[in-house]
């Protein structure tokens, strides 16, 4: 630590450079002059100064030996197009591909995590408990592509009866059925009429896996899970390769 | 102030630049070279002021260059000269601080004694003398203080660069710079304390 003189000096030292170049104003200025004015080594340090930036501003820059202008080969390095963008992307020090393969890999292992895991299969639970909206669903749905036109709601339910426990109950409500049949424009083939006509010679609660059962037991199947463990690995695979593509083009100095 | 401004462009150097940026940008890379050529000298003369060793400088300039034309898209004016300085300026004071965090030989220059300042007119062998060696002595004390005082001192004495203008190109607010202009001046007057005289003639 400095003792006070030497403190003393050096915020005189301070005061007179910045005199010099004339940053001072009102008291400082006052304080500077006087002091300038009272101590001789003061004055000779502002004589000083004002040497040193007069040199400085005079000194010679050695001269130039090298010619920076760009070649081709640094121009294409530098802005590269197409696939070398995307190498030079993947290589680069501060991209963003280390964070995003990162994340990629890391939502790639919780979802293969949950779908693989019985009991943290969510997404298959909640498929099982919504199977019967499912079945209505896909019913809706061929009733739309037949008809080129929503169907009612009523024909719907009429139409998801055999399979549904309704009915099993009451099996008289199915010769009733022809008079809900949506009417045939002919549009489309493998329409649902023509899979609601097939369900009238089958046993009641026991449905002929036909185009509009796909649908229903799709429903019944646990999709979920096989979609989120697909989806998994896609984002999973992607997030190694961009660690694997970062690390080789590194590695080779790409 | 009564420090001078830096001097003022003609206004037929800004639009000749604006023109060469805009070829620059599509991919004409003898437009960029234009540049690199109307400002090569000017950038190497900043740089290898405040980075002491004249090869690093050198690699500093070239830096800085790849770095324009890196960035040349992100350019939005008013000033390509000065889009350009600032960029040397980080290029110099990133360098130095690699330096400081891998030490090599220090300031090869000091015992460099192949370089000699340029004549100009002056043909008086003794004056010629006198000449190289004030530079030497002053490039030798340059060296001596901190990188962040040899750039503010250069920026300012040498550029002609404002306080504002070093404050932002430096990153650091305007109180910093002066302090640091006027330290590295009093570190300068501890190092020449003996050969004033030699810097007066």
């Amino acid at each position: 630590m400095s003792s006070p003189p030497d403190r003393h000096a050096a915020e005189h030292a301070l005061a007179i450079a910045a005199l010099q170049a004339g940053d001072l104003t009102g008291p400082d200025l006052a304080r500077a002059l006087e002091l300038r004015a009272s101590c001789p080594d003061c004055s000779a340090l502002y004589v000083d100064l004002g040497t040193l930036r007069s040199a400085v501003r005079a000194m010679p820059a050695p001269p130039r030996r090298r010619d920076f202008r760009l070649t081709e080969e640094d121009a294409a390095r530098l802005r590269p197009t197409g696939w070398r963008r995307f190498v030079g992307w993947l290589a680069a020090p501060r991209s963003s591909v280390r964070p995003l393969a990162t994340g990629l890999t890391t939502l790639g292992l919780a979802g293969l995590l949950l779908a693989t895991v019985p009991g943290l299969s969510l997404f298959g639970s909640a498929t099982m408990l919504s199977a019967p909206e499912s079945r209505d669903a896909g019913w809706r749905v061929d009733g739309e592509m037949a008809t080129g036109a929503p169907v009612e709601t009523d024909k719907t339910v009429t139409l998801a009866a055999p399979s549904g426990p309704a009915a099993t109950a009451a099996p008289a409500g199915a010769p009733e059925a022809p008079a809900a049949e949506p009417v045939p424009t002919g549009g489309v083939a493998g329409s649902g009429s023509e899979d609601y006509r097939a369900n009238q010679g089958a046993t009641p609660g026991t449905p002929t896996p036909n185009a509009g059962d796909q649908g229903l037991l799709a429903g019944q199947q646990p999709f979920g899970p096989s979609l989120v463990a697909l989806a998994s690995i896609v984002l999973l695979v992607t997030g190694l390769s961009l660690f694997a593509a970062r690390w080789a083009l590194r590695r080779s100095g790409g | 102030m009564e420090h001078p401004s830096p001097p003022a462009a003609d206004d037929a150097v800004p639009r000749r630049d604006e023109i060469l940026v805009e070829r620059a940008k599509a991919g004409d890379v003898a437009a960029f070279n234009q540049l690199v050529e109307a400002y090569q000298d000017l950038l190497h003369s900043l740089v290898v002021r405040m980075v002491p060793d004249p090869d690093q400088a050198a690699d500093a300039v070239q830096e800085a260059f790849f770095s324009a034309y890196r960035n040349l898209d992100r350019y939005r004016g008013p000033s390509f000269r000065g889009w350009l300085t600032r960029i040397a300026v980080n290029a110099a004071m990133d360098l130095q601080r690699a330096r400081r965090r891998r030490p090599a030989s220090p300031y090869p220059e000091l015992e460099d004694e192949s370089w000699q300042p340029p004549a100009g007119d002056d043909t008086d062998p003794e004056r010629l003398a006198l000449t190289g060696e004030r530079g030497r002595v002053l490039a030798a004390a340059m060296a001596a203080i901190t990188a962040d005082q040899r750039a503010a001192i250069v920026l300012y004495d040498v550029e002609g660069y404002d306080y504002a203008e070093i404050a932002v190109m430096t990153g650091v607010s305007l109180g910093t710079v002066k302090s640091r202009i006027h330290r590295g001046r009093l570190a300068l007057r501890d190092l020449l304390a003996d050969r004033m005289e030699l810097l007066r003639g």
